[in-house]
């Protein structure tokens, strides 16, 4: 049996482990230390193919090994003191990111001030634009991940080792306001695939909540320190906006990002993804996503067109938590991975499909 | 393409306000249990409680939401009338926060007859039924007002 064929069996175990262990916990008549578990997951599993290039671990003969699964486990000891661990694997293929064992993906413990103050300790989601605490369910979102260009970004991360606290603040009219300020540390990947730190980080972000149901604007931004491969520390200071519209049949989503790590270079990167919901079952989206660089050199500075991709999506989802999905799109830009990255070099052209299934209880 | 950008957002809003919340009477009725004393409450109100963003009862003590199968009728009847969105669109929602670690849906129960017996067994609970479904003696029937 094939690495690839093993890692399925494992995942396939996985997630019928969990729906059964859902099952029993939703039976009535349990001790009451069950009753304030709950057991919660996603899969998305996915076969891509792309055409002249290897790109974002997608190789051209196509691959199964493709998917992001986990596991979360809640226990509510009461109203104010929750415990939260999540497992997870993401597989991507051919990627260097991609890691063969389900890791610790979050731990952390809730306190619970009011029902409109919170407090969070451990391992905890980022709370970073639209997609970044959820980016692996794939229910939430149309395509098999969201934009790589703003998600997949070199200094940054899923996830948060320290504290975060949140509130939230009524407004007038119909208006409310999330907020969120974070402190502490999390791990890279820089590319070679070295693993550093960005340490001394926090920031924060805000979600305004329009009167409109599904319809918020939201920004934010953080600093934290960095040491780049061969390099010295330096800091690296990111913003970003978001406008996020789900009114049930029409679904727009945009976001703009930019960062500056000091000397070394600057990055921004923004999507604009919008889609219509046709029946109670089909639904189609399109994507467009742009990361650019610019390095400074001796006298001279570089742009390098990182990712110009354009995507779309057709969904059909036979239950609202059990989503197909198949999806088209054409990257040009410098993401190819079959050959070193050369930032001096000419934009590949590559054309990639994904079609996955997607599941979440 | 500014018209069409603005036909586009008109398009959108125009949408967005066909999904407005019935006012017509709900078809199904809201039960809690005999002992709650509360006798009726609005669409807003009802759709804030099953969003868990409403968590006490007047009297400060816990509201026990308990919702139907993402499959049922009844449940996309009262998605449509109480939130003026569809199961779809809620279920994205508690997804997003079941998977940002922000908070989980409220329990399901397969069928009328056990929300019933939850909603018996569980002073703070409040749940919906077909309307076509004797609700029994052991549970209240309450109003829902627009």
């Amino acid at each position: 049996m094939s690495a690839g064929m093993r890692e399925l069996w494992r995942a396939g175990l996985v997630a019928a482990a969990s729906l059964l262990l859902t099952a029993a916990a939703q039976a009535q008549q349990l001790p009451r230390w069950i009753s304030r578990l709950s057991i919660h997951g996603y899969l998305s599993q996915a076969y891509a193919v792309s055409d002249d290039h290897q790109i974002l671990g997608i190789p051209t003969e196509g691959t199964t090994d493709y998917r992001d699964l986990a596991l979360q486990l809640r226990y509510d000891q009461d109203k104010a003191n929750i415990f939260i661990v999540q497992l997870r694997q993401e597989r991507l293929g051919d990627s260097p990111k991609s890691r063969g064992d389900v890791e610790l993906d979050w731990a952390f413990y809730q306190r619970n001030i009011s029902d409109r103050l919170s407090l969070k300790a451990g391992r905890i989601p980022l709370p970073l634009g639209i997609f970044n605490e959820a980016g692996g369910a794939g229910t939430t979102f149309p395509f098999f991940r969201p934009p790589n260009e703003f998600y997949e970004r070199q200094y940054t991360s899923k996830t948060l080792e320290g504290f975060l606290g949140s509130m939230t603040l009524g407004g007038p009219a119909g208006w409310s306001f999330d907020l969120d300020a974070y402190g502490g540390q999390w791990a890279l990947d820089q590319f070679g695939g070295d693993r550093a730190d960005a340490r001394e980080a926090f920031g924060a972000q805000i979600w305004a909540n329009t009167p409109l149901q599904g319809v918020r604007i939201g920004g934010g931004a953080y600093r934290c320190t960095v040491e780049p491969r061969d390099g010295v520390a330096a800091d690296y200071l990111m913003v970003h906006g978001s406008i996020d519209a789900d009114l049930d049949r029409w679904r727009l989503a945009t976001e703009y990002l930019s960062g500056n790590l000091d000397y070394y270079g600057r990055y921004h990167a923004y999507y604009g993804q919008v889609g219509y919901q046709f029946t109670k079952r089909v639904s189609v989206h399109a994507r467009g996503a742009v990361a650019r660089m610019k390095l400074p050199g001796n006298g001279y500075t570089i742009t390098p067109k990182l990712s110009d991709d354009v995507g779309i999506a057709i969904n059909y989802a036979l239950h609202p938590a059990l989503i197909f999905k198949l999806e088209g799109h054409t990257n040009e830009g410098l993401l190819r991975e079959d050959a070193p990255l050369n930032l001096y070099g000419s934009p590949s052209k590559t054309r990639y499909v994904i079609a996955s299934v997607v599941a979440g209880f | 393409m500014v018209g069409r950008l603005i036909l586009v957002t008109m398009t959108m809003v125009a949408a967005a306000a066909a999904q407005s919340p019935s006012a017509d009477p709900p078809p199904f009725h809201v039960i809690v249990a005999r002992a709650n004393p509360v006798s009726s409450i609005s669409r807003a109100g009802l759709s804030s409680v099953f969003m868990k963003r409403t968590r006490t009862w007047p009297d400060g003590s816990p509201i026990v939401p308990v919702d139907q199968p993402a499959t049922s009728r009844t449940r996309e009847l009262f998605s449509r009338s109480v939130h003026g969105k569809s199961v779809a669109y809620v279920t994205r929602y508690w997804h997003r926060l079941i998977f940002s670690g922000r908070g989980i849906p409220p329990i399901e129960m397969p069928s009328d007859a056990a929300v019933i017996e939850f909603v018996r067994a569980n002073r703070g609970a409040i749940g919906y039924v077909d309307r076509r479904t004797a609700a029994g003696d052991d549970v209240r029937v309450i109003a829902v007002t627009p």
